[in-house]
């Protein structure tokens, strides 16, 4: 059974001047690369392990502003929180890979950002 | 929420002189008085739903109110009387501002309009509305 939700949760992203308003929700993705290695006379498909990656997303709703947290391209931490202000976050140095803000006629403003950086880099929750 | 909601509705009401002499019966929460006059109207919350917003507390979630509202009148006119009040009142709660206490109300869309019908020799408009509304 499940025990956490993400009520309590927040992203904070070290280049903006505050934390992010108004998140709903947030993701955060390992990635591995693979090499094939698969000969022209192979049976089978053969893999090595390649780099690692991970990507984050957070998508926010914009009711009377619209934060955007800086610039593309900008590094800096990012923090995934669980429960906000507590070390139940996933932190990285991350690069802002895209702001994508939505307006619709039946909908608040809805903003969704992306994040990508080096895995060695991440902190998982304690 | 629902109290500030059914206030706001009866003050759009009373503001417009116009809707207000066409649906010269009145507007009613829920329910009619017995010896309302012909034509009137109610209205009643279907649902309230919420958005919820990290780290926030309940009140700043986005949220959203379905009402509906259904228009009555007894005049035999084929139906003349209660188009031109759906009409009219689609016309001044569209889109419009309402004042529901310290929610700020983004939206007010209308998200249904059914037929009219007869029934009893009384016809009747059903229009639905959902409100969105925050505390931020």
């Amino acid at each position: 059974m499940a025990n956490i939700h993400g009520k309590g949760g927040d992203v904070t992203f070290a280049a903006s001047d505050d934390t992010l308003g108004q998140v709903t929700a947030w993701t955060y993705t390992s990635n591995s690369d693979t090499a094939r290695t698969t000969g022209m006379t192979a049976s089978f498909e053969s893999f090595v392990p390649g780099l690692d990656t991970f990507t984050g997303t957070c998508e926010a709703v914009a009711v009377t502003t619209i934060d955007i947290p800086a610039d593309l391209a900008t590094s800096s931490e990012l923090k995934l929180e669980l429960v906000a202000a507590d070390a139940q976050a996933f932190t990285a140095d991350a690069i802002l890979t895209s702001i994508t803000e939505t307006a619709s006629i039946d909908d608040v403003g809805r903003l969704t950002l992306a994040w990508e950086g080096n895995e060695d880099t991440v902190t998982y929750p304690a | 929420m629902i109290r500030q909601t059914a206030t706001a509705i009866m003050q759009k009401f009373n503001s417009d002189s116009n809707l207000q002499s066409l649906l010269s019966g009145g507007l009613y929460f829920h329910q009619a008085p017995q010896a309302v006059s012909s034509p009137w109207g109610t209205f009643f919350v279907i649902n309230v739903s919420d958005d919820e917003i990290m780290g926030s507390s309940s009140d700043v979630n986005l949220r959203d109110v379905e009402i509906q509202i259904s228009l009555f009148s007894e005049k035999t006119d084929g139906g003349e009387e209660i188009s031109l009040i759906t009409e009219i009142f689609t016309e001044v709660f569209d889109w419009t501002n309402l004042n529901v206490g310290e929610y700020h109300v983004y939206k007010v869309q209308r998200t249904g309009l059914g037929p009219i019908t007869i029934l009893d020799e009384i016809w009747q408009s059903n229009i639905s509305y959902t409100i969105g509304m925050t505390k931020e």
